[in-house]
């Protein structure tokens, strides 16, 4: 054997030990939440509870609410695509009251008239003039609107400048990239799925390594000093070769002024975070854009100072520089899996950072409310009720906000890690909301509502994530499990009395509706809404259409591609129409909302662009069942 | 605390190029001998899971390169290093005066909290070679290492495989004793809802 070749693949394990996977350590829920309750996460001595922080008084969120719509305000992409751990306002009334009046005029305004679509036309044409153009004048030119000469014309000018974007045929067919997932079967579930451990002797390195470079996603972060913390794939002695190349990779750009932030080879991206003593990489080969991938990598560094803290974190490494922290984050990869696993499958969540709520009635919604804010306990800081990662109500502190990045943590690690669900009837959990406070633990009370109409004969397994209901009492005072408890208790009473329980039910009974139910006969097959001012996200059903996980990461990268065009830095596209060999796809952005939706390659140009239009006005009109606005304050 | 789980330990192989530090890892990891010689770019990274006493570690072993013009990485190479080897050629005198420089140099970038009990190894390697051409006695060798805190000697041959486990040995424990000075535990304030059960009651 060649004693020097630096390729990595010699490097791998010869010495005929077996491996021990970390990520498929049987974390089993009992033992998970053994550790939380014996509060196996962090050296920080415990002080006195992290004081709360002032609400930010200057946040684009809400002088996005308060602005009129008018306004151009899609020349700031950046900074609503680092929303996710930016506090929001989501759930206060006052913020978010006067911007709905101009709303209906959006797309009722001058809609027959195509000179004036035509002047609009121009002002998108001309290079960086249309910055200028109001967006009235933008969504005037809107499609349906227009004759049928103007549409083509329209479509072809919005198309990118710089990608490759190649006319078709006569119908204008664009090329524009897809997940390139057609070459493969319907097997994307592969992705998930252990690479396995390495036996003893090695024999079967090649094929856990073949498998390991099969994965279309990999998130490694490893510490400054190069030892490999996490992988969703594989196992630290497994990748401990390339970790050491990342981190020589990485440390060569340190000492200058221009840190390496991601690079590209063939038809896979990489991208870099570096977050003081740790380093974050995501290896993609999906399609998702940089600052995509950055933003889940952002979400990751989250959960990690959710287990540690950020000052213990800080702590660690700055008295040990070789601090091994997969020991102290022990017991918590699976929550980092789980996080990253919902980043592979593509959540509208994420890509929007925003939430989703479930769609009931506003009086309903204002019962619940009422229901928490009266039982109350002393020292609540946040109430949830959500029914599988759908917001049905919160409750908070007028002077604190909540933010979409920790809440995305805490349902991740409810909803998708099984392990507090599995847990039993209660769970106690100190978590850092490191968007609230980075500095200190909160002490988490959660409880599932059971809705089955027979507890006796009723298959505890049947329970999916999507029907499950959880209370969530967040407090400062770790001290406050009974009193938690007991407003758990009286809260679930009194719901069940008032009859909200039943409406709870029945609203996820019904799931989110299909896109023919609000647009009977349409051609649109999925949309996702994003009221930018409430930070919430309302979309259809995936069904039928994109149940299986490929097609849904199909669809979601529609949504990134979409996404990223329209948010692109010196762009201020206000409308983007794509059509694939697979999909036709539509994205509309004004002050007020994105709306993003997708039908079959084949439809007919002036039919989605009314059907976007008709969604936009149920929307509108649904808004204060889908979308908690004001939520409860105390 | 539980050690199920594995330690990972950062082990720099450091000297002048041309000493056998690749060929020494080579031995250890993979139990082979290449006597064609290829300077290491930057560095090369080997794995090897030990016991001992019978705790399971991994040793995560960067083999660097002696040559100069490969060295720009330094800082990187070293930063949290759980153990720093340090190897020269008993028949090259030049890479023995070396050493101490190595070691400074290493101590410099890497800057351990605590320089003084920051563990190192000695290995002088080749000793395959016929005793007329060596230039290094074990004794000079040793007297060295006495100077400079007791560090642990080994003499070994990565051709012959002689003495290349028992110096790895020694590396694993004395990294495993440097990582496990300050033992992450005993730092947690356990939240046990039960003795609140017993002190609070209901507190409303």
């Amino acid at each position: 054997m060649e004693s020097t070749d630096p390729n990595p693949s010699k490097t791998s394990l010869t010495d005929g030990n077996v491996q021990i996977r970390l990520n498929d350590d049987d974390d089993s829920s009992s033992k998970r939440s053994a550790e939380h309750h014996s509060s196996d996460r962090s050296p920080s001595p415990e002080g006195p509870p992290p004081p709360l922080p002032p609400r930010p008084s200057t946040l684009s969120l809400l002088d996005d609410g308060g602005a009129a719509p008018g306004t151009p305000r899609l020349n700031t992409p950046v900074a609503h695509s680092t929303l996710q751990s930016r506090a929001t306002t989501a759930v206060s009334l006052t913020e978010i009251a006067s911007h709905d009046n101009g709303k209906e005029e959006l797309h009722l305004r001058g809609l027959p008239e195509t000179v004036r679509a035509r002047a609009s036309l121009g002002h998108l044409a001309a290079p960086r003039g249309g910055s200028d153009a109001s967006d009235s004048a933008s969504i005037r030119s809107f499609a349906p609107y227009s004759e049928l000469g103007d549409v083509e014309n329209i479509f072809g000018d919005l198309a990118p400048p710089d990608s490759d974007v190649v006319q078709q045929d006569s119908t204008g067919l664009m090329q524009f990239p897809e997940f390139q997932a057609d070459d493969m079967d319907d097997d994307f579930t592969v992705e998930f799925e252990p690479v396995g451990d390495i036996e003893e002797g090695g024999e079967n390195e090649e094929l856990v390594l073949e498998k390991w470079k099969a994965k279309r996603k990999h998130y490694i972060i490893l510490s400054a000093a190069g030892k490999p913390i996490w992988t969703r794939h594989g196992d630290g002695g497994l990748i401990s070769a390339y970790v050491g190349i990342i981190q020589t990779i990485i440390s060569s750009y340190e000492n200058s002024k221009d840190r390496l932030s991601g690079f590209t080879a063939g038809d896979t991206k990489f991208a870099v975070v570096a977050k003081g003593p740790l380093y974050l990489v995501a290896i993609s080969r999906i399609l998702e854009s940089d600052t995509q991938l950055k933003l889940q990598l952002e979400a990751l560094y989250m959960q990690i100072l959710s287990t540690l803290t950020l000052p213990s974190l800080t702590h660690l490494f700055s008295v040990r520089p070789s601090t091994d922290l997969k020991r102290p984050l022990q017991g918590s990869e699976t929550l980092l899996s789980t996080l990253a696993d919902s980043f592979t499958r593509g959540s509208p969540s994420t890509l929007l950072s925003a939430l989703e709520c479930l769609k009931i009635r506003k009086a309903h919604r204002q019962t619940i409310n009422n229901t928490l804010l009266r039982t109350k306990a002393g020292n609540l800081l946040y109430g949830l009720i959500v029914a599988g990662g759908r917001l049905v109500s919160v409750v908070r502190p007028k002077k604190h906000s909540l933010h979409p990045g920790d809440l995305q943590l805490l349902f991740n690690m409810i909803f998708e890690a099984e392990a507090v669900k599995a847990g039993g009837g209660e769970s106690w959990i100190p978590v850092c909301l490191p968007g609230f406070n980075s500095s200190g633990y909160l002490y988490m009370y959660v409880s599932f509502l059971d809705l089955r109409e027979d507890a006796e004969t009723a298959d505890e397994s049947t329970v999916t994530t999507e029907e499950s209901v959880a209370i969530i009492l967040i407090s400062t005072d770790k001290e406050s499990f009974f009193e938690l408890q007991k407003m758990r208790d009286s809260f679930v009473e009194q719901m069940e009395k008032n009859g909200s329980i039943k409406i709870i039910k029945e609203a996820i009974t019904k799931g989110r509706p299909s896109t023919t139910d609000i647009v009977p006969g349409t051609v649109l097959h999925h949309f996702v809404y994003k009221s930018r001012a409430n930070v919430q996200f309302a979309m259809s059903s995936y069904n039928p259409e994109f149940s299986s996980a490929l097609r849904r990461r199909r669809l979601i990268s529609t949504y990134n591609n979409l996404h990223a065009s329209v948010h692109a830095k010196h762009t201020h596209v206000k409308v983007h129409h794509c059509v694939t060999q697979s999909s036709s796809s539509f994205a509309w952005v004004t002050p007020v909302f994105e709306l993003y939706c997708v039908a079959g390659p084949h439809a007919n140009r002036n039919a989605l662009a009314q059907s976007a239009s008709k969604i936009v006005r149920w929307v509108q009109k649904e808004e204060e069942r889908l979308f908690i606005i004001g939520g409860a304050v105390f | 605390m539980s050690s199920r789980k594995k330690v990972l330990l950062k082990v720099i192989i450091l000297g002048d190029s041309g000493v056998g530090k690749t060929s020494l890892m080579n031995q250890y990891v993979n139990k082979k001998f290449s006597a064609s010689y290829k300077a290491t770019i930057g560095a090369d990274f080997l794995n090897k899971e030990v016991l001992v006493d019978d705790r399971l570690v991994t040793m995560q072993i960067w083999d660097t390169a002696g040559q100069e013009r490969f060295q720009s990485l330094g800082v990187a190479f070293y930063r949290g290093a759980d153990c720093c080897v340090l190897v020269y050629d008993v028949n090259n005198s030049k890479s023995f005066e070396a050493l101490d420089s190595w070691r400074d140099e290493f101590l410099i970038q890497a800057s351990p909290r605590d320089p003084e009990s920051f563990p190192f190894v000695v290995i002088g390697n080749k000793i395959d070679v016929e005793e007329s051409k060596r230039m290094i006695s074990s004794k000079r060798a040793m007297t060295f290492c006495q100077s400079k805190g007791n560090i642990p000697y080994f003499e070994t041959s990565a051709k012959e495989a002689v003495n290349v486990e028992q110096a790895f040995e020694v590396i694993a424990r004395s990294a495993l004793a440097q990582e496990e000075t300050e033992e992450f535990s005993g730092e947690y304030n356990p939240i046990n809802i039960h003795d609140n059960a017993e002190r609070d009651g209901c507190a409303c």
